[in-house]
């Protein structure tokens, strides 16, 4: 219990120095994020563009709940500020993964189920949202432990 | 406008790494980073409001890939919501998070909706 807080503490506080490193790099930190945004989006349309399920809801939740999973993996094994670790977690965490999930999709895809079936799209967004928590907890898990 | 093969590809990679840019700038630079609503917030849900702008209006397929699934796919973020979520104290602070990003999101996908509706886009 105490350790999982401490653990929490010290993600929360590294969160918060590594936008103060970044606010010094911001262009070499931006154009990582550019490449690796525009490879996350193509691994995701990629993703989309497979016959027959690639536009069904089951593939945007399991984009965004391996996505959730990776990112707090990252997160974990690339856990100093030093610049080179910054922007790294740039590239791979807020580039490739962030731009791999997508949270208007899952909204897009929430609005159409409603239209057929309001207790379906509640399912679809708490399914969502429960199993990506359960999978971010453990990503934080296994990327701490080296 | 027609475009397909490799350049719908390249324009969507693009694009996706545009939204991502600034996702990443608005995430930094968000002076009202308070506990709920942070810079993921407020990109997340100004995606949502875009995307039911686009979605109904009169573009053609390719045009509307690149700007939902490259632009807006790659400005809104799962991943790092979750994060931040995960990081709240508290188990109802958690629960408060998520419901205000959703249900916020949903709002504005709606009022988007609506607006290329009134707008005949």
């Amino acid at each position: 219990m105490i350790l999982t807080k401490s653990l929490k503490m010290l993600i929360f506080r590294k969160c918060t120095d590594m936008n103060k490193i970044a606010l010094t790099n911001i262009l070499i930190n931006s154009s990582a994020v550019f490449f690796g945004g525009a490879l996350g989006g193509l691994i995701r349309f990629s993703f989309t563009q497979i016959p027959v399920i690639g536009a069904s809801t089951i593939v945007i939740m399991v984009i965004n709940i391996l996505g959730s999973f990776s990112l707090a993996f990252f997160a974990e094994k690339y856990s100093s500020v030093s610049a080179k670790a910054v922007v790294i977690k740039s590239f791979i965490g807020t580039g490739i993964i962030g731009g791999f999930t997508t949270f208007s999709t899952m909204i897009l895809q929430t609005a159409n189920l409603a239209k057929k079936s309001f207790v379906l799209s509640l399912l679809y967004l708490f399914t969502s949202l429960v199993l990506s928590l359960l999978l971010v907890r453990a990503g934080g898990k296994m990327g701490s432990t080296k | 406008m027609t475009i397909h093969g490799f350049y719908l590809y390249a324009l969507i990679a693009l694009a996706g790494g545009l939204g991502s840019v600034i996702r990443y700038l608005m995430t930094i630079f968000m002076p009202a980073n308070t506990q709920y609503l942070t810079g993921v917030f407020f990109v997340n849900i100004i995606g949502a409001f875009m995307m039911g702008i686009i979605i109904h209006t009169q573009f053609s397929t390719n045009m509307k890939l690149v700007l939902a699934s490259g632009f807006i796919g790659g400005l809104t973020t799962f991943s790092t919501m979750m994060m931040q979520g995960n990081q709240q104290e508290k188990r109802y602070q958690k629960a408060i998070y998520f419901v205000l990003q959703v249900i916020f999101g949903l709002i504005m996908f709606y009022l988007g909706v609506l607006l290329s509706h009134l707008l005949k886009l």
